[in-house]
C-alpha cells in the first residue's frame, strides 16, 4: 500500500462549483490516466488539483479554452509535483530517480561550469524540498508548477530564471579598481549622434515597425537584437530552425517592401527609394524603436 | 550586445521595459513546448517580443533543452534530393566493419605467434605452396602436413603450432585446382613476400604470404564471424526511410531492397520523421501520415484547415511522442500534445 498524501490540496481554497459540468467531466476523465491514482490521491482531490489550475489560467476563458486546457494538462507530472509537496515519500523516490540526475546535468549545461551548475542544481533542490516559512510549514517550490509543460521542462526553465538573475546580479558586482585601471571611471560620455536622415525615411520605418505583429517583434528582437542562432529561436518557438530562416527572411523583404512603399507615397521616386536604401545607415536614424516596439496593451497577469 | 552600442534601434529595444508581470516558469516551459493555448500563446508572444530578459531565460533553457534531446533528435529526411550523395555510405561502413574485422584477426594471429626462433623460420619453406605441392600428395594432407610440419620445427611444442598449419594446409591445398599460370604468379608473390618477410621471420610471416596469394578466401572467412551478423540484426530491428525521387516514401531493412510505402497515395511525399516506432510522413495537399508500429499500418491524419487551402508540409518535428510540430513550406504550423490526437 503506497503512503498517501498527508495534504495534497492545502493550497486549494476555492471551490469546484464554478466549473461547468463539462470540464468537471473532462477533469474526471483525466483522472483514469495513471498518473494521480499512483500517489493516492482520490478522485475528489484530483478534481480540486486540476479546477485549481483551470482557475488560475482560464478563469475569463471560454469553456471550450477550458476543455482545451485540461486535455493539454500534464497530470502524471502534476500529481507527482503535488505528491511531492504532500510529503508523499512514494512520490518523492519517483521525483528522484526521473530528475535528479537529470536537474544536476541540466544545471551544468546552463552554467558550463562544474561549481556553478552543482551550486545552482543544490540551490533548487533545496527549494523542492521545501524551505520553512514563518508558520513553520514547509514550503516547496513545486507548488508553483501547474502542470502547463512537463515537469523535466519546466525545472529547466526555473534553473535558467536562477541562473539569469545570478549572472545579473553579480554583473553588477564591479570593482572599483578595475574600473580604474580601465578608464571607465573618467570616460567621457559619448556625444549623441547628430548625423541628418530624410525625416520621410525616418517616418517610413516608424510607421513600419509599428505594423509589425507579436511575432515579428520576437523574431526580430531574438535574431538582431539579442543575435540568437535560428536553431535557438526554433526550440523556442517549437519549430524547425529553416521555418525561422523564412520566416527571417519572408519578414525583412515585407518590411524593406513597406518601407518602400511608404517612401514612394511620400513622393519620392522608385529609384531614389532604392538608393535611399542601399545608403540608409541605421546609426543615423533618430527612431524610437522603443516606443514602436513598445506592446499595444498591457498584459494581465499569467 | 556589441552591435546595440552603435546602432539606436538596438540601443532603444535595449532599453525596451515595461511594467508588466513577466510569465512564471511554467507559461515559459509550456511555450517552448507549443502546449499553451491560443490566446495565452499570443499573450505571452507579445511579452516576449519586449522583454529581454524573458527572451535570455527561454533561451538558456531551450539551449540546455538542445543539448539534452540531442540523443533523442528525431531522424528528419527533408529533401530526397540530397540522398544520392550518400549512396556511398552503406558501401563506406560495410567496408570499414571488414578493415576493422580483418586487421582485429591479424593482430590477434600476431599475438599468438611466439618469439622470434631460428627453427620456426624454417617453416617459411615448408609453407611454401610450390614446395608443397612437389612434397605432399594429394590425399591425405592434413596429416602428411603435420608430419612435414613436425620435422621441420621439431623443437616446438606441438599445441602451438598444429592449428595454424592446418589452416594454412587448406590453402595451400587449392592452389593446384588454381591454372598454372596464375599458381606461377602467386608463387612469384609469395616469393618476393618471402624475402620482403624474411627478416621478420616467424609464421605470422607466411600467414602474410598466405593471406596475400589467396585474399578472396581469407575475406569470406572474416565475413562469416559474428560482428556481420550483429550488423544486420541491428539493421533489422530499426528499418531505414527514405523518400525517392517520384515523391514516394521508401522503407528498407538493411538489405538494400527498398520498399514503397503507401504506393496509392498520389500526392508527392516531402518529409518522413522517426520518433522511435513512430513514423510520420508529410507532403503536399496537406498529406500527413502516421504510423505507430515502424511503417507497418498507416493513419491518415487530417489537419484542421488554415487559410482555405492546401499546404505542402516541409517540417515534422517531434519533442516526445506526443507532442510535436508540424510545419509547411509557407509558415503554416500545427501543433499537437496528444499523439496527434488533437492539432490546432
Amino acid at each position: 500500500m503506497l503512503p498517501g498524501p498527508q495534504n495534497p490540496v492545502s493550497s486549494i481554497k476555492v471551490e469546484d462549483r464554478e466549473l461547468g459540468s463539462a470540464v468537471s467531466a473532462a477533469i474526471a476523465q483525466r483522472y483514469s490516466e495513471p498518473g494521480a491514482e499512483r500517489y493516492g490521491f482520490t478522485p475528489q482531490q484530483f478534481q480540486q488539483i486540476v479546477a485549481a489550475v483551470v482557475r488560475r489560467y482560464a478563469t475569463d476563458s471560454s469553456e471550450t479554452e477550458q476543455l482545451e486546457l485540461v486535455a493539454a494538462l500534464r497530470v502524471g507530472d502534476l500529481a507527482l509535483a503535488r505528491a511531492c509537496t504532500a510529503g508523499n515519500q512514494h512520490a518523492w523516490d519517483i521525483f528522484l530517480v526521473r530528475f535528479r540526475a537529470s536537474l544536476y546535468e541540466t544545471a551544468y549545461r546552463i552554467a558550463k561550469d562544474d561549481a556553478t551548475g552543482r551550486e545552482l542544481a543544490d540551490g533548487l533542490y533545496a527549494e523542492l524540498y521545501g524551505i520553512p516559512n514563518r508558520e513553520g510549514r514547509r514550503v516547496s517550490k513545486l507548488d508553483y508548477y501547474m502542470g502547463r509543460g512537463y515537469l523535466e521542462g519546466w525545472l529547466r526553465s526555473v534553473l535558467a530564471q536562477q541562473y539569469v538573475n545570478r549572472c545579473r546580479s553579480h554583473a553588477k558586482d564591479v570593482s572599483l579598481d578595475e574600473q580604474v585601471e580601465a578608464g571607465v571611471c573618467f570616460a567621457a560620455t559619448p556625444a549623441m549622434e547628430t548625423a541628418e536622415t530624410d525625416d520621410r525615411v525616418t517616418k517610413a520605418i516608424f510607421q513600419t515597425l509599428a505594423e509589425v505583429t507579436s511575432e515579428e517583434r520576437f523574431l526580430l528582437a531574438s535574431y538582431f537584437l539579442d543575435q540568437r542562432t535560428l536553431a535557438n529561436i526554433g526550440r523556442q518557438l517549437c519549430v524547425h530552425e529553416s521555418t525561422i530562416s523564412r520566416k527571417l527572411e519572408k519578414l525583412t523583404g515585407e518590411l524593406r517592401k513597406r518601407i518602400r512603399k511608404r517612401l514612394q507615397a511620400a513622393g519620392i521616386n522608385p529609384r531614389r527609394c532604392d538608393e535611399l536604401l542601399q545608403e540608409l545607415d541605421v546609426r543615423d536614424l533618430n527612431v524610437n524603436v522603443a516606443e514602436n516596439l513598445r506592446q499595444e496593451r498591457p498584459v494581465e497577469t499569467f | 550586445m556589441n552591435r546595440s552600442d552603435s546602432n539606436p534601434i538596438l540601443r532603444e529595444l535595449v532599453r525596451s521595459r515595461h511594467g508588466e508581470p513577466h510569465p512564471d516558469s511554467d507559461i515559459l516551459s509550456a511555450f517552448s513546448e507549443g502546449a499553451l493555448l491560443q490566446s495565452e500563446r499570443e499573450k505571452v508572444m507579445t511579452h516576449l517580443a519586449s522583454c529581454a530578459d524573458c527572451r535570455e531565460v527561454l533561451s538558456v533553457s531551450a539551449a540546455a533543452a538542445l543539448d539534452s534531446a540531442g540523443d533523442l533528435k528525431p531522424f528528419v529526411l527533408t529533401s530526397p534530393v540530397h540522398l544520392p550523395k550518400r549512396v556511398w555510405l552503406p558501401w563506406a561502413s560495410i567496408a570499414a566493419t571488414l578493415l576493422v574485422v580483418c586487421s582485429a584477426v591479424l593482430v590477434y594471429q600476431q599475438k599468438l605467434v611466439p618469439p622470434k626462433n631460428p627453427a620456426v623460420a624454417n617453416n617459411e619453406v615448408v609453407q611454401h605452396p610450390s614446395a608443397m605441392d612437389q612434397q605432399l600428395p594429394p590425399s591425405p594432407p592434413l596429416k602428411e602436413t603435420k608430419t612435414l610440419r613436425n620435422n621441420a620445427i621439431s623443437q616446438e611444442p606441438e599445441q602451438l603450432h598444429a592449428p595454424l598449419v592446418s589452416q594454412n594446409i587448406s590453402v595451400a591445398k587449392a592452389m593446384p585446382e588454381t591454372p598454372i599460370d596464375a599458381a606461377k604468379k602467386s608463387d612469384f608473390r609469395q616469393q618476393d613476400s618471402y624475402q620482403t618477410n624474411a627478416e621478420v621471420g616467424g609464421i605470422s610471416t607466411s600467414r602474410a604470404t598466405v593471406l596475400k596469394a589467396a585474399p578472396s578466401r581469407s575475406i569470406s572467412a572474416f565475413v562469416s564471424v559474428a560482428p556481420a551478423g550483429e550488423l544486420s540484426k541491428a539493421s533489422i530491428v530499426r528499418p531505414h526511410w527514405r523518400i525517392n525521387g517520384l515523391g514516394q516514401p521508401e522503407r528498407s531493412f538493411g538489405d538494400g531492397a527498398w520498399q514503397v510505402i503507401l504506393p496509392g497515395e498520389q500526392s508527392r511525399m516531402r518529409v518522413v520523421s522517426v520518433f522511435e516506432n513512430e513514423i510520420w510522413i508529410g507532403g503536399d495537399n496537406s498529406r500527413l501520415y502516421h504510423s505507430v508500429d515502424n511503417g507497418t499500418n498507416w493513419n491518415p491524419v487530417i489537419l484542421p484547415d488554415k487559410d482555405g487551402r492546401k499546404h505542402s508540409i516541409a517540417h515534422i518535428h517531434f519533442q516526445t511522442a506526443q507532442s510535436g510540430t508540424v510545419e509547411s513550406d509557407d509558415g503554416a504550423a500545427w501543433t499537437t500534445s496528444n499523439g496527434g490526437s488533437n492539432w490546432r
